[in-house]
C-alpha cells in the first residue's frame, strides 16, 4: 500500500542534488578566496594571530587570486546553475510531453 | 438559477482560498532570504509573487488529477455535487485564516483536503473517503517529508560550511556571498510553489464546473480559470504573510547565508525529486523541515524547540479541524439554499472578525525589517553573533 522505495528514492535524490548545487556554489566561493585566505601547508610562517585574537597577514606574497582559481570557479558557478536549470525542466511538463 | 448561484460562490471562495494560500506561503521561498538580508522585504514578495504567477501557467498536470483517489467518484462512487465542495472550502478557508492569525506555517493543501474530506463524509457518508489513500498519500508524507528536508539541509548545511573553512584559521571564506545564491534558489522555491498550490484551486474550480455539467468530463482546466488563479495567488503573495514570515524568518532559528541558501535548496530539490517522482507533498511542511534542519547544520546555533513545536501541533490540527468545520459547513447546506446562505454568511463573518482581530496588532514589513535588521547586522559581525543572540534572548526573558 505504502510505497516506502519511493519514499526512499525520493529522499536520496533530494539529498544528492541538494548537496551538489551547494557544494558547487560553496566551492566557487572557497575558489574566489584561494588568494585572500592563505594555505597554512605552502605559507607557515606569514600568519601571525596578535594577543587580542585578530589574524593578520605579515607578509603579503599570496594577495592576489591565481588565474586557475578564478577559472574552476567560474566553472563551479556555471555547472551549478546547469543543476538549477535542470530542475526548472523537471518541473515543466511541457518539455516532457510525448 | 440556484445551480448557476452555488457555482459562482465555490468560484469566488476557491478564489479567495488561493488567495489566502498566495499569502500564507510566501513565508516558504521567501522567510530566508528576507531573514539574512539577501532581499529586501517588498522584492522578496514582489519577485514571489510575479514566479508564483509565471509558475501558475506551467503546468495543469496537478489540476487535471487533484480529485482523483481521494474522494471515490463517477460510477459506482458518489456524485460531488457544488454544495459539497463549498463546505469543503469554507473549512479550509476558515482554518487558513485562524492558522495566519496565530502566524503558524501550516499546510494550505491539508487545509483543503481536510475541509472536502469533513464534508465528503456528511454529505454522502464515511464510505465516500479513500482512508487508504489518505493514509498513503497524505498523513505520512506530512510526517516523512519535514524530516527528510531537514536531514537534506543538514547534511548541505555541513557541506556550506565544511568547504568553506580555511583550513589555516577555520574561519569561514566569503559565507556572506552565499546570499547572492539565496536570491536564486528562494525563486525556484517560489516558482515550485506556483506550479504545484495553485493547481489545486484550479483543479477545485474544474471539479464544479464538470460536476455541473457546464465542461465536458475529463477535460482539463479552462483558460479563464487558470489566469484568475494564477492572479489570485499572485495577489495573495504580494499581500504577504508578515506574520509567518515572522516566525520563519526569526522565530525558528538564527539564520546565516549559507544555512538560507542550504535550507532552500533542500526544499526545492525535496519538492522537485517527489513531484518528479509522484509525491504530492506539502511546500510548507518541507520549508519548515528544511529551516530546523540548517539550524541544527550550523555549529553554536540554536533551534527554538517550543516554537518548532508549536509548529508541528498545528500541523497535526489541519485536516482534522479543517474537516470538521468542513462537515459542520455540509450539514447546514444539506438543508437548502436557506443553508448555503447561512453557510456564506458565517464564513464571511469568520474572515472580518479575524481581520479586525488581526489589525489590532499589526505585523507590517516595518515590523519585519526592524527585526530583520538586527539580525543582518548579527551576521556582518560575526565575531559578536553569539554575544549578541544571547544578549538578546536575556533581554526578551
Amino acid at each position: 500500500m505504502i510505497d516506502w522505495a519511493a519514499f526512499a528514492i525520493v529522499a536520496a535524490a533530494a539529498l544528492v542534488s541538494a548537496s551538489v548545487v551547494v557544494s558547487l556554489f560553496a566551492f566557487g566561493l572557497r575558489l574566489l578566496n584561494v588568494g585572500r585566505g592563505l594555505d597554512a601547508d605552502d605559507t607557515p610562517g606569514i600568519i601571525e594571530t596578535t594577543p587580542s585574537g585578530s589574524v593578520s597577514v605579515v607578509s603579503g606574497q599570496a594577495e592576489r587570486r591565481p588565474r586557475w582559481a578564478t577559472v574552476a570557479a567560474i566553472a563551479c558557478f556555471t555547472l551549478c546553475s546547469g543543476a538549477v536549470l535542470f530542475g526548472i525542466y523537471l518541473i515543466v511538463p511541457v518539455f516532457h510531453s510525448s | 438559477m440556484d445551480l448557476t448561484l452555488i457555482v459562482v460562490l465555490v468560484i469566488v471562495l476557491a478564489l479567495f482560498f488561493d488567495f489566502t494560500n498566495g499569502f500564507h506561503d510566501t513565508a516558504n521561498a521567501m522567510a530566508t532570504p528576507i531573514a539574512t538580508g539577501a532581499l529586501k522585504p517588498r522584492m522578496a514578495v514582489a519577485l514571489a509573487a510575479v514566479l508564483n504567477l509565471v509558475g501558475a501557467f506551467l503546468s495543469t498536470e496537478v489540476a487535471r488529477t487533484i480529485s482523483g483517489g481521494l474522494i471515490k467518484e463517477g460510477d459506482g462512487g458518489i456524485q460531488i455535487t457544488p454544495e459539497m465542495i463549498f463546505a469543503g472550502l469554507i473549512g479550509a478557508v476558515c482554518w487558513n485564516m485562524v492558522t495566519w492569525l496565530f502566524g503558524l506555517p501550516s499546510s494550505s493543501s491539508h487545509a483543503l483536503f481536510g475541509g472536502l474530506i469533513g464534508a465528503a463524509i456528511v454529505g454522502a457518508g464515511l464510505g465516500s473517503v479513500d482512508f487508504t489513500v489518505l493514509v498513503s498519500k497524505v498523513v505520512l508524507p506530512a510526517l516523512v517529508a519535514p524530516i527528510v528536508a531537514g536531514v537534506v539541509a543538514f547534511v548541505a548545511t555541513r557541506l556550506a560550511y565544511a568547504i568553506t573553512r580555511d583550513p589555516a584559521t577555520g574561519r569561514g571564506l566569503g559565507r556572506g556571498n552565499f546570499r547572492y545564491a539565496q536570491i536564486f534558489s528562494s525563486s525556484l522555491v517560489a516558482l515550485a510553489h506556483g506550479t504545484n498550490d495553485a493547481q489545486k484551486t484550479m483543479g477545485v474550480i474544474t471539479l464544479t464546473l464538470i460536476a455541473t455539467g457546464a465542461q465536458a468530463v475529463g477535460t482539463g482546466p479552462e483558460f479563464w480559470v487558470i489566469a484568475a488563479c494564477a492572479l489570485a495567488i499572485a495577489l495573495g503573495t504580494y499581500t504577504g504573510g508578515w506574520r509567518i514570515i515572522k516566525t520563519m524568518g526569526t522565530g525558528l532559528t538564527d539564520i546565516k547565508p549559507a544555512q538560507g541558501f542550504a535550507a532552500e535548496t533542500s526544499t526545492a530539490a525535496t519538492i522537485l525529486a517527489s513531484s518528479h517522482l509522484g509525491f504530492a507533498l506539502s511546500t510548507t511542511q518541507v520549508a519548515s523541515g528544511s529551516v530546523i534542519g540548517s539550524g541544527l547544520g550550523r555549529k553554536g546555533a540554536s533551534v527554538r524547540w517550543r516554537t518548532a513545536g508549536r509548529i508541528a501541533l498545528g500541523w497535526l490540527l489541519t485536516l482534522p479541524a479543517a474537516a470538521a468545520v468542513g462537515a459542520v459547513a455540509a450539514l447546514l447546506a444539506s438543508i437548502g439554499p436557506v443553508g448555503i446562505v447561512i453557510d456564506a454568511v458565517l464564513g464571511l463573518g469568520v474572515i472580518v472578525a479575524i481581520f479586525i482581530i488581526s489589525s489590532r496588532d499589526k505585523v507590517t514589513s516595518g515590523t519585519v525589517v526592524s527585526e530583520v535588521d538586527a539580525a543582518v547586522g548579527a551576521v556582518r559581525t560575526p565575531k559578536a553573533t553569539r554575544k549578541n543572540r544571547k544578549k538578546k534572548r536575556q533581554a526578551a526573558e
